[in-house]
């Protein structure tokens, strides 16, 4: 751990301190105490009524070991992390690039491309029945164009995962407007000078650009993992979780748990494993951090 | 997190990020390539709202009948004009307007200084307390919402804005992130220069860091603000009064206790109503994001 | 590296400017958020009066009704008032949710039959039993349905008085019936006779796909109830603490459906297009649907065509499909005005109010039957179809009286992941299969819940 050794160092740190006190504060008032209060709950049967019965161990048992669908929502999350966080990332980027263009209309361009990202709601849901329709959808129709046969989008066990990647691209705005920030932000001296170099433009981006935005990139893929693990609105407007428990994501499951079941302690568990499982994997994303990401205003 | 500057390019701008992107030979090529792809991609995310705009100038009829007509056959304006004469929905902009408002400026204020803290001042617990921060977002909102209920009901603000506003000063962990990232991509020795000059740590903040960050400070507003209009949990489960209601729970008025009956022209021209202002927050951030970059261009 | 010029007032500078504009903000929040005047709950009353709070979930078109019958009642009962609020939509249990683990619920608030064992077992709503009793000159308890009277009781004891309660029928094309030659749905018809009708009417296109159905078809958990039990299979054990689903009666049921969608009685999901009223653009002629639709099928439907409802077919064997399901008033346990919001519950459910909520606006059927005459009279009116709508009320005559058990959002949640799918043609999967596993994770959740 860090010691300030020197005066100016102590000052420092009280001033680190003191910056940081807004979020402090608001940890220890709104935050700290309902985390430790799930988590008591985690090891309690409570059912949303009277003293809760503290059973120890037994909802984490029961979890791995006789509860199915603690397994599905294991499955479809890890699939659906995996299926959109990367295709997130690329794909962002390739928008965002396209995004910070000095063409006529530009601005226009990016309202339009963010505006999905911030569209919610039954309007959404009952947009998405249009497009995924198995017989009548857009999708379908425009695969049918290229002989692709019908395919139950929404319907189907099997392919409704991907559906659910091509919903979440579709509010891709927010990593967009992201990266678009730290497009902004790179000085153009850094593209004269590598264009005087002689670097063409696929060259600038691999060696300006790409570094330049490393934080970003560090930025868009930490928050997107911990906001695809939580995958909630679409699946609980569209599906239900289902068929047969294939988009039963872990939001889906601690939601129903707790504000269907009323089971809340047993969410709490639930809830608690998902949160280890984020919190590993954001460690790990940081630890490779100092490999990857490079930053201009680092101190020693 | 002590990272080391291992830096892929040495050459670091003294000067102000300017709005200019790499200058390119084959620019008219370039710019009817992206043209084309942007043209493509806006045209595909704009059939939704297109299909939202022909939604809300039906009757209920002809929403219902096969096939799908695109242009409704007859232009029904009255269904904006139901909107505000069978619920308030004048009231309900106006809430929405208040809570985003606040959401905006607390986000900012409260959000701007921990990012700095935790980006430029050395403190003991820096990187563990920034992954305590990073854990408030790994935890699914419906596992401290009755915590906070109870909370919010023994102070006695249940009802009122201040559950929504209030917490919104105390710092958010996604937007401390971003304030973060970004500041760690500003060069070091602007900071070191100011030093020099005798600035202290806050005048650093404030009028170097600040201003130069105006990309961030309009992201951030946007998030802000999108977070704040469809926020529909908290309202839902804070207020008890239909005056309090935003827009987001106000619309969900047109659906009906009758099974599967929601009267969607009603609900599509509300929609389509409560997105304007945040068409227009968009365009105004964007401005923002142009003009802050050229202006501390100008003034280094 | 840090180089620090100044040292001392730098950082209690700093440390003043920060908290100062910190301070203002807060300060400011506080103020724009203070500006918008709340409703003071429990203000508002004169001295003495009580203010009670009632959430409905209706939506914005059953506002005003509401509003006239609390308006009815706080003018006969002055020391009374009433802070209504309707939230609409499924949103209305994650507040309710909420409010109950806080005991912060309404005094009064809407709870669905299916809803009513969920709060009595958990001790959200009050036993009513005791005040009906003693008030049940007024209440009239047998001026309710029989069947609903047994899904509002738990452990034999009432714990709401109903709003309205509903069944399924069948409406009829009867431009499509009169264009395919076929006489209109007796009375007394069975599901074999609607199969056998309806697939008359059914299209497919070159490629094998239909393209016209025989009806419209909805798997509704609570109404599928009613035609398990009229092809005598049971669904719980007697006292609900098992589900007993998988049974050769349930099994023959939902092969018959099964076997009749493939047929093309009903759209398989994704077969029909999506967010069309197939029967009121023709796509087929018999839709399965309660009389809650009636208003918006005259809407939808306009002049298009006639129709007309019939009753719910009897099973092979001729017995009762009807389950029924409602909506009712509880009172919250943690009510500190027990009597008042019995005063207004029990001028909710009289004939007065239910007159004015559900049989003028032509709502689903009234949970008083002394409503029925009126209901039917506005049903009547103008003409309009369908002209046979009083089978609805008639057919609660002979209803399967099926309460339902405390774990019912578990076992919907099951039903809408494992039967659904099975009843759509998502999955293969025959009751064979599909049942077992459903009745397995219904009874899994049981257990887990009596930890």
């Amino acid at each position: 751990m860090y010691l300030p050794k020197t005066k100016m160092a102590r000052r420092e740190a009280i001033e680190g301190l003191l910056f940081i006190l807004p979020w402090l504060v608001g940890y220890l008032i709104f935050r700290l105490g309902p985390l430790l209060a799930s988590f008591y709950l985690s090891f309690t049967n409570y059912g949303g009524t009277g003293t809760p019965k503290w059973i120890g161990v037994g909802n984490y048992g029961y979890m791995f070991s006789e509860d199915p669908r603690f397994w599905d929502s294991v499955r479809s999350t890890l699939t659906f992390v995996v299926g959109f966080l990367p295709l997130s990332l690329v794909i962002g980027l390739g928008i965002a690039l396209l995004m910070n263009q000095k063409v006529r209309g530009i601005l226009l361009f990016r309202g339009i491309y963010y505006l999905p990202a911030v569209t919610t709601g039954v309007a959404v849901a009952l947009l998405w029945q249009f497009v995924f329709h198995k017989q009548y959808g857009v999708l379908s129709g425009i695969l049918g164009w290229f002989g692709v046969p019908q395919i139950g989008w929404l319907v189907d066990p099997n392919v409704v995962m991907y559906a659910f990647i091509l919903m979440a691209l579709w509010g891709i705005g927010g990593t967009m407007i992201v990266y678009l920030a730290g497009l902004q932000a790179i000085p153009s001296e850094l593209y004269e000078a590598a264009t005087i170099d002689g670097a063409n433009s696929l060259q600038r981006f691999w060696t300006v650009t790409l570094p330049l935005l490393t934080p970003v990139i560090f930025f868009n893929l930490v928050t997107g993992l911990i906001a695809a693990f939580q995958i909630f609105e679409n699946a609980y407007i569209m599906t239900g979780g289902g068929p047969n428990y294939a988009t039963y994501f872990f939001g889906l499951n601690i939601y129903f748990t707790a504000f269907r079941s009323l089971r809340f302690g047993y969410a709490s568990t639930i809830a608690y494993i998902l949160f280890v499982l984020i919190a590993a994997l954001t460690l790990f994303v940081m630890g490779t951090s100092r490999r990857w990401v490079y930053y201009a205003g680092e101190k020693e | 997190m002590a990272r080391q500057q291992s830096a892929p390019v040495t050459k670091t701008a003294s000067q102000a990020p300017r709005w200019e992107m790499g200058v390119s030979q084959h620019r008219l090529v370039g710019a009817f390539a992206t043209y084309f792809m942007l043209v493509i991609g806006a045209v595909i995310l704009m059939i939704p709202f297109f299909w939202m705009l022909s939604t809300s100038l039906k009757t209920l009829d002809e929403v219902n009948t096969w096939p799908i007509t695109w242009i409704p056959s007859e232009w029904i304006w009255q269904n904006y004009i139901d909107v505000f004469q069978r619920i308030p929905f004048a009231r309900f902009l106006m809430n929405s307007i208040m809570l985003a408002t606040g959401g905006i400026v607390g986000s900012i204020i409260s959000c701007s200084l921990p990012g700095f803290g935790f980006a430029r001042l050395r403190f003991p617990g820096r990187s563990f307390l920034f992954f305590v921060m990073l854990t408030t977002l790994m935890m699914p909102a419906w596992v401290v919402i009755v915590p906070h209920f109870m909370m919010f009901n023994t102070i006695g603000w249940l009802d009122t804005f201040l559950p929504i506003v209030v917490p919104s000063f105390f710092g958010n962990a996604f937007y401390i992130f971003l304030f973060r990232q970004y500041f760690l991509g500003i060069p070091k020795e602007l900071e070191d220069a100011a030093r020099v000059d005798g600035c202290s740590t806050f005048r650093i903040f404030w009028q170097i860091f600040l201003p130069m960050s105006l990309p961030v400070i309009a992201t951030v507003a946007v998030f802000a603000f999108f977070y704040y209009w469809n926020d529909l949990l908290y309202p839902l489960v804070y207020f008890r009064s239909q005056h309090n209601f935003p827009v987001s729970l106000g619309m969900r008025m047109f659906q009906t206790a009758e099974f599967n009956v929601i009267h969607y022209p009603r609900m599509m021209a509300a929609a389509l109503m409560s997105l304007i202002p945040c068409i227009l927050v968009f365009s105004f951030a964007q401005r923002l994001f142009i003009q802050g970059v050229v202006i501390t261009g100008v003034e280094k | 590296m840090n180089r620090y010029r100044n040292s001392g007032g730098v950082s209690r500078r700093s440390f003043l400017q920060l908290s100062a504009a910190t301070g203002f903000f807060v300060g400011a929040g506080a103020l724009l958020s203070s500006c918008v005047p709340a409703a003071a709950p429990g203000g508002q009353a004169g001295a003495g009066g009580v203010t009670l709070r009632f959430v409905t979930n209706h939506g914005e078109s059953d506002v005003p009704l509401f509003k006239q019958v609390i308006e009815t009642f706080m003018q006969a009962n002055p020391e009374i008032t009433i802070d209504h609020l309707d939230v609409a939509g499924n949103e209305f249990y994650d507040t309710i949710n909420a409010q109950g683990v806080a005991q912060q619920l309404p005094d009064v608030w809407y709870t669905r039959t299916f809803d009513i064992p969920v709060y009595a077992s958990k001790g959200w709503t009050t036993n009513l039993q005791a005040l009906v009793d003693r008030d049940s000159a007024e209440v009239r308890v047998d001026d309710f349905w029989p069947a609903q009277v047994a899904q509002m009781r738990w452990n034999n004891e009432l714990y709401a008085l109903p709003y309205d309660f509903s069944n399924v029928g069948i409406y009829y094309n009867k431009k499509m019936f009169d264009e395919v030659g076929m006489a209109y749905p007796s009375e007394t018809w069975t599901w074999p006779d609607l199969v056998e009708i309806a697939l008359n009417f059914v299209q497919k296109d070159s490629s094998g796909q239909f393209t016209r159905w025989g009806l419209q078809f909805f798997n509704w958990n609570w109404v599928f109830h009613g035609l398990l039990m009229g092809w005598g299979g049971k669904i719980f054990t007697d006292d609900l603490s098992e589900c007993i689903i998988d049974s050769p009666e349930n099994r023959e049921c939902f092969d018959f459906f099964i076997a009749a969608r493939q047929q093309g009685l009903y759209p398989a999901a994704g077969a029909a297009p999506a967010g069309v009223d197939p029967f009121a653009s023709g796509l087929l002629p018999m839709a399965f649907q309660g009389s809650w639709a009636t208003t918006s099928m005259r809407s939808n439907i306009g002049d298009k065509f006639d129709f007309d409802c019939a009753p719910m077919p009897l099973s092979p064997a001729g017995k009762s499909c009807i389950n029924a399901a409602g909506g009712a008033w509880g009172i919250a346990t943690n009510t500190q005005n027990l009597e008042a919001a019995w005063k207004f519950v029990k001028f909710l459910t009289s004939t007065e109010s239910t007159n004015t909520l559900i049989s003028e606006p032509l709502r689903s059927i009234p949970g008083r039957k002394s409503s029925v005459p009126l209901w039917n009279e506005t049903a009547a009116q103008g003409g309009l179809p369908p002209a046979s709508v009083q089978v609805f009320p008639a057919q609660m005559d002979g209803a399967n009286a099926a309460p339902f058990p405390p774990y019912w959002q578990d076992y919907s949640n099951a039903w809408n992941n494992l039967i659904a799918p099975m009843l759509d043609g998502v999955v293969t999967d025959g009751p064979d299969i599909v049942l077992p596993m459903f009745q397995q994770e219904v009874n899994r959740l049981i257990a887990q819940s009596n930890v």
